[in-house]
């Protein structure tokens, strides 16, 4: 009998300290979903108007409850408790891929649980992939890199093209301290061939010892992981672990956000340990910076937002309770700041509560009009800064807010921050 | 089960909303299955159809077919720790109002805003803040439906000087369950502003609330015009920090918090009384420490060793938070703070040691001002529950709270972390007190279940000797049955509601079944 | 039925001599009289209850009468019936001053609620000097407006006791609950206690009422403010209330202050008119329980930084008028002696329209109440202006007065028709009617169907014989 002043301590020992190291529990976090509804608004304390105060896309887009991490929650204690199945209603699709995984829930869910709801989300899309296969908008993803080891069906020689006539060491044959991992996207799309670029040549003026794979380089999975192809993306992670730990390699430095995100932040689901640190270029820019490695000679004079890259932000680090959601925040508004004649100006919604651009989550290749919607609103809100430029630095970002642009009456300009920066060297 | 039934109103309903805004897959329906309720959340019962309204003439079209083809419909808010909002019936319609979610109007100089019911506070409080202007949000949280949250309960921060929702409703559209749309207040004048709520004549907005509202069973409110207040703080609400670990200090020219300790609840609130007949502050409570630590911890772990170890209850108990604004001027905040001084001195208070302050100001107090983190009540133990929440004065409040304790005592299995884990709140000016105990239980069929029949037993005892306690018209019909016959107002109530809604389709049984 | 009403209330308070009868056909309003058959005067809510249950026997009206006066026909019988005088309840039941609310009795008059309530430094919020004979209860149900507007609620009105039209006894908000003060209105069930707000004594009538108290500030400083036009007052009082500055406050013109004023010197009635400025606005100033020349001293700097920002001068004093704070003071503070009512001493009756509207409208009425006048060849100067900002200033009771002789016919009637075409035009601009007196409440009515309706199927609840005070409102 519980009594005044007699301590009574939960049998449920989860509660009291959250089992982050076992294996993961849908039933629990589904269970222990409140209905609060924090999972689509950003926090209270940060709501500056009325226009940005959601923070999931999915369900401001089709408001169903359904469509947010309480709906999924309450659709995932169905399944796992027997009173559905996967394959009684065609629209759990819809609900469970129609969503760009950005982890706005996820952040918010952590203010006030110990819980990781797009872990359940993601946990979701594997066993409906299990049951009922890749879905078909998906298919080419999963196909391109059984066969071409990227996301975009290029031939695996063609990765090396960009760095043609550089002269940047091939890690696999000649040792360097750090390992410039340069992604599917900014490897293999000419369209960014200039970006990657000019992190080479900075990398080289601030006189890092660095070295690529080449064409020996394989996707990090991201994709993969977020459609539900677990699998696949097990054997990805632990083929590119193996190989940088073979390598010796200490650094892995990435320029894009969603490599840098998932090396960093779901490779530790396999078990296998990471020799490595894992740095995204926007941190190690402004290091040079500080450093004086690097330096502005030129004016840009511009207004300029930052939208911060989820895989970058809030989904870029392992899960501790109680901890702050981390991320690289402040190291790309250092180097904004540091650009003469660039002037800095927040959204409303930025850092771990930022809105996504709506590209991720397999949604660029699958739900093109979901995915511009959400493009949409970012713009929006990076135009009612006042700023000329909305800055970014993943690629994934870049080319779905680039399509949303196209198709704007009063454009935004739009830059990777390397590509604005390096205008000022 | 898609029968013809269904699928006729399936596709009216389609009709009227267009496709994209109806729906009725299982999919869809399950995130609609459950509420707050122990029995919903054992046993979650989907609705038929969720629907999208967009404006009063949808709700109107859908409230009219209703009555046609006799099928209950649910209108719900942002469905935040709802009541009574899962289907007893087949057929039902979950009303969700997420099409209908603008801000139609503020004004600035007669401190007013007209909301549908898909605002939260949080943003209803922002745009007013923007404006010199302030309401208040509910402990639970900011991210509720302001207009649904103005029905309901609406126990707020700042109700020290606010009071309760119902002091806050202007004027008001609404559908009632008949079909007809009602306008109150200055809405009834065809060139009026919106800034009354009154009347004409008696007064129809005591229809829509009572100590915890009419669950939706006298129809859907569309329209809200609430009251806004003068606020002389910052135009964006403070806040620095990255989630979950974020701070807040409100500008220290116009706004002061001061936490002082009482050996006892009366003694604490003794001190409130002077607080309040000194007509000082816009936050004045006695928080519990369970309270405290619940808005503090980031985990579960924090939250258990910080209990464990006895932090809050060294330094907290019975512990008075007071915060004083400056509306007229910084000199207003150095009177209330002389003020406050001598009663502290002369109520024997004790301040709190500087670093707990620090704790408190930084990491929660300003919940009080815009959102307190409700939500992480529930998860230190699976979920809580409340015994009592009565509004009445303070010395009340403070005998209440006696039988609560007699309760939670007696009560097994057992309530975690027992210590008094009640709070009290100065309403108008201490005109009136607030209080409610939450304590944490186990989210399991076996807690629930058993909490349910001894808190039922207790409360059907409690009406025989005819006293209330407030939470108990939260379990809507069911209360009613039972407090109806005893304090005579459920041939009343039972009348209004067979008038209104003839063919009991508003969210039946609430908020009494008519037979 | 005579034999009925003496077993229940006591021969000598069953009363049906014609002059008594007449006394109750009418009231202060051009209102058209109307006889009952007899006035009651029971002396417990025991005895009301018995007059209702034998008024649904015989399907008699009732009509509850709490004043000793009326100003807007409210208690004239429309289809004959039975005045029921609570004026014997005239208690004091109880005064919380730790929770500052009193209890009382429909017979408590605001003179006797104020003397009562100084003895334990209390004062209730009240409206704008009303006559002596006033129910302090009937008007906080009839939300007449405080001049007080710094608090965030209009109404001070809490708990109370009603005798339903169908005979049963209920209490509402926390009044019903054996284990509280009764100081929450809200509940049992719904907001009940709203539907006898307003409602001119049809839904049921009310044996007791919780009302707030304030504390009485002992020390106070007046400040009149004058202004040319009705505009001008507008943003003044919109920056006071916005910055919480002072206790009363509220605006009369010339003629309504004069009349106010007038008592004390019949005589220099005209030349207090011709003296005053057109209007002025009462600010007082007053210290709380503690440190109250600090409380003082910080609301008026505030005003003053306000005064010069928009260039209006706070002063001790409008036309020169000699102690005047302290005449003012006298007035808040003290029951007036005389029963008299201050609006009625210049022609012996006035008529009052009044409503809710922004203050910003207020200048738009008033022209409009300028032109209606010129039409009906009533002289301006004579109309009174009283502006009563509500709650900090979100609105304002807007009262445009208009003094007419209650012998001459003529003056009757044409006041009578500028009364009625006024208000009409005053409604179709915004004016919102909140309390359907007379005549408003056809205008108020038919435009607002559903209303209506919902308040007809409550009173159908409530009331199914229809005798509580039938023909008001839109019954």
């Amino acid at each position: 009998m519980g009594k005044q002043n007699e301590m009574v301590l939960p049998k449920d020992t989860r509660y009291m300290k959250y089992p982050v190291d076992e294996p993961f529990d849908p039933r629990w976090t589904a269970w222990n979903c409140s209905r609060c509804s924090y999972c689509k608004w950003i926090d209270p304390w940060r709501v500056k108007s009325w226009k940005y105060a959601r923070i999931c896309p999915q369900n401001k887009r089709f408001m169903f409850d359904a469509y947010s991490a309480q709906g999924k929650c309450d659709l995932a204690l169905a399944i796992i408790d027997g009173k559905m199945n996967w394959e009684d209603d065609p629209r759990i699709k819809d609900i469970l891929f129609q969503c760009t995984m950005c982890g706005g829930c996820d952040v918010m869910d952590k203010t006030i649980r110990d819980a990781e709801v797009l872990k359940l989300q993601k946990w979701m899309r594997a066993e409906y992939v299990k049951k009922m296969g890749v879905i078909p908008e998906h298919r080419p993803l999963v196909d391109s890199v059984k066969n071409y080891d990227n996301v975009w069906m290029q031939p695996r020689s063609k990765r090396n093209a960009w760095a043609k006539g550089m002269k940047i060491k091939d890690i696999v044959k000649e040792k360097a301290e750090v390992l410039l991992f340069v992604g599917c996207t900014y490897g293999l799309s000419a369209e960014l061939d200039k970006t990657i670029t000019n992190i080479a040549k900075i990398l080289k003026k601030c006189k890092i010892d660095f070295g690529i794979l080449g064409s020996r380089e394989i996707c990090c999975g991201s994709p993969l992981e977020k459609i539900g192809a677990e699998s696949e993306f097990e054997r990805m992670a632990t083929a590119n672990v193996e190989m940088f730990n073979k390598l010796g390699v200490k650094t892995v430095l990435t320029p894009c956000a969603g490599c840098y995100g998932t090396i960093n932040a779901e490779y530790d689901r396999f078990n296998i340990k990471k020799d490595f640190e894992v740095v995204h270029i926007t941190e190690l820019i402004e290091q040079s910076i500080a450093e004086g490695t690097l330096t502005f000679k030129k004016e840009v004079p511009l207004t300029v937002t930052w939208h911060d890259p989820c895989h970058l932000g809030r989904l870029s680090r392992p899960y501790v309770p109680g901890r702050e959601i981390e991320g690289v925040y402040e190291s790309p508004r250092n180097i904004l700041r540091a650009i003469p004649g660039v002037q800095l100006y927040e959204m409303e919604r930025i850092k771990e509560y930022a809105w996504c651009c709506g590209g991720g989550g397999g949604v660029y290749t699958a739900f093109k009009d979901f995915a511009q919607w959400t493009a949409l609103e970012r713009l929006e809100e990076a135009k009612d800064t006042g700023a000329q430029a909305l800055a970014t630095s993943c690629p994934w970002c870049e080319s779905n807010l680039g399509n949303a642009i196209k198709g704007m009456e009063e454009k935004i300009g739009l830059y990777n921050l390397i590509d604005l920066m390096a205008q000022a060297i | 089960m898609k029968d013809k039934k269904h699928t006729r109103i399936f596709d009216a309903l389609s009709s009227i909303l267009g496709r994209d805004n109806i729906a009725d897959d299982p999919s869809v329906m399950i995130g609609y299955s459950r509420d707050w309720m122990p029995e919903a959340t054992m046993n979650p019962n989907p609705p038929a159809f969720v629907a999208l309204p967009c404006c009063v003439e949808e709700v109107q079209a859908i409230v009219k077919l209703a009555n046609r083809l006799k099928f209950p419909f649910i209108p719900v808010g942002s469905n935040f720790w709802s009541l009574n909002t899962v289907p007893v019936k087949p057929y039902t319609v979950v009303l969700d109002p997420k099409r209908m979610n603008r801000i139609l109007e503020i004004n600035e100089k007669d401190m007013y805003a007209v909301i549908e019911p898909y605002v939260s506070h949080a943003q209803i409080l922002a745009e007013a803040n923007k404006r010199g202007l302030y309401l208040g949000a509910p402990e639970a949280g900011a991210q509720a439906s302001s207009l649904a949250n103005h029905v309901f309960q609406a126990a707020w921060g700042v109700s020290h000087r606010l009071g309760m929702g119902y002091r806050n409703i202007l004027s008001m559209e609404w559908v009632l369950p008949n079909g007809e749309v009602l306008k109150t207040g200055s809405l009834t004048a065809p060139r009026a502003a919106r800034l009354w709520g009154e009347g004409p004549g008696p007064d129809l907005r005591g229809l829509i609330r009572g100590s915890y509202g009419v669950m939706g069973g006298f129809g859907v409110v569309t329209k809200m015009t609430v009251k806004l207040h003068p606020y002389p703080g910052p135009k964006v609400f403070p806040c620095e920090g990255i989630l979950p670990a974020q701070r807040s200090k409100m500008p220290p020219d116009r706004f002061a918090w001061y936490l002082f300790t009482y050996p006892t609840t009366q003694k604490a609130v003794d001190a409130m009384y002077e607080i309040c007949q000194a007509e000082i502050a816009g936050n004045c409570s006695k928080l519990p420490t369970s309270y405290l630590n619940w808005w503090w911890a980031k985990s579960g772990e924090e939250y258990w060793e910080t209990w464990k170890e006895g932090y809050w209850q060294k330094n907290c108990n019975n512990m008075v938070a007071v915060c004083l604004w400056g509306f007229t001027s910084p000199k207003q905040l150095e009177y209330e703070k002389r003020v406050l001084e001598d009663i502290i001195e002369e109520t024997g208070g004790k301040k709190v040691p500087d670093e707990v302050y620090d704790r408190i100001v930084t990491n929660i107090a300003n919940s009080w001002i815009r959102t307190a983190y409700g939500p992480r009540v529930i998860a230190r133990s699976g979920t809580f529950m409340v015994f009592s929440i009565q509004v009445d004065t303070m010395d009340s409040n403070v005998k209440t709270l006696k039988h609560s304790a007699d309760f939670l005592d007696k009560y097994s299995p057992p309530i975690l972390d027992c210590d008094h884990t009640d709070w009290i709140h100065s309403y108008e000016m201490g005109h009136l007190g607030y209080e409610e105990d939450m304590f944490p239980i186990q989210k399991t069929e076996e807690e629930l279940g058993s909490l349910m029949e001894s808190f039922t037993k207790v409360m059907q005892k409690d009406l025989k000797r005819k006293h209330e306690y407030n939470i108990a018209p939260g379990l809507g019909a069911m209360y009613h049955q039972l407090a109806g016959p005893v304090f005579g107002y459920d041939k009343l109530l039972k009348g209004i509601k067979k008038s209104l809604d003839p063919n009991n389709v508003s969210c039946p049984p609430q908020p009494i079944s008519p037979e | 039925m005579r034999k009925e009403l003496e077993a229940i209330v006591g021969k000598k308070n069953v009363l049906d001599d014609e002059a008594i009868l007449g006394m109750y056909s009418r009231d202060m309003s051009l209102h058209q009289p109307r006889m009952p058959s007899f006035v009651v005067k029971p002396g417990s809510a025991g005895e009301v209850q018995k007059l209702v249950k034998l008024a649904n026997k015989h399907l008699v009206p009732l009509i509850p009468v709490s004043s000793g006066v009326h100003f807007h026909g409210e208690t004239i019988p429309e289809q004959g019936g039975i005045a029921v005088d609570l004026g014997r309840m005239d208690r004091i039941l109880e005064i919380d001053s730790r929770n500052r609310k009193v209890k009382i009795e429909p017979g408590v008059t605001w003179g006797a609620l104020q003397e009562a309530l100084k003895e334990h430094d209390q004062m209730a919020l009240r409206p704008l000097f009303p006559h002596p004979r006033v129910s302090a209860l009937s008007s906080s149900l009839e939300r007449y407006p405080m001049l007080i507007p710094k608090y965030e609620y209009a109404d001070p009105v809490l708990t109370m006791e009603v005798v339903l039209p169908h005979g049963d006894i209920f209490k509402t908000g926390t009044a019903a609950a054996e284990n509280a003060q009764g100081a929450y209105p809200e509940g049992p069930g719904l907001d009940f206690y709203r539907f006898f707000q307003g409602a001119q004594g049809t839904l049921g009538i009310v044996t007791w009422l919780n009302i707030k108290t304030e504390y009485l500030p002992r020390h106070q400083k007046v400040f009149f403010i004058p202004f040319k036009k009705i505009e001008d007052a507008v943003e003044p009082i919109y920056q006071l209330q916005r910055r919480h500055i002072g206790n009363e406050c509220f605006l009369l013109n010339s003629l309504d202050l004069a009349m106010l004023l007038a008592d004390d010197r019949p005589k220099d009635f005209e030349e207090l008119r011709d003296a005053l400025p057109p209007y002025v606005l009462t600010v007082v100033i007053a210290g709380g329980k503690r440190r109250p020349m600090e409380r003082i001293a910080y609301e008026e700097e505030a005003l003053q930084e306000i005064a010069s920002q928009l260039l209006f001068q706070p002063a001790a004093t409008v036309g020169g008028i000699a102690g005047l704070q302290d005449t003012m003071l006298e007035k808040l503070r003290t029951p007036q002696q005389e029963d008299t009512y201050w609006k009625s001493r210049y022609k012996g009756s006035t008529q009052d329209i009044f409503f809710i509207a922004g203050m910003s409208q207020a200048k738009d009425f008033y022209r409009k109440a300028l032109e209606v006048c010129a039409e009906f060849s009533y002289p301006t100067a004579d109309m009174g202006v009283y502006l009563q900002p509500l709650e900090r200033g979100r609105g304002c009771h807007l009262c445009f007065s208009f003094p007419c002789d209650p012998a001459s016919d003529t003056d009757r009637r044409k006041t009578g028709d500028l009364y009625k075409r006024l208000s009409k035009e005053l409604f179709s601009m915004g004016a919102f009617f909140s309390r359907p007196y007379g005549p408003w409440a056809d205008m108020v009515y038919t435009g607002a169907t559903q209303y209506t309706n919902t308040l007809k199927e409550i009173k159908n609840i409530f009331d199914p014989n229809n005798i509580l005070n039938p023909g008001k409102l839109c019954y």
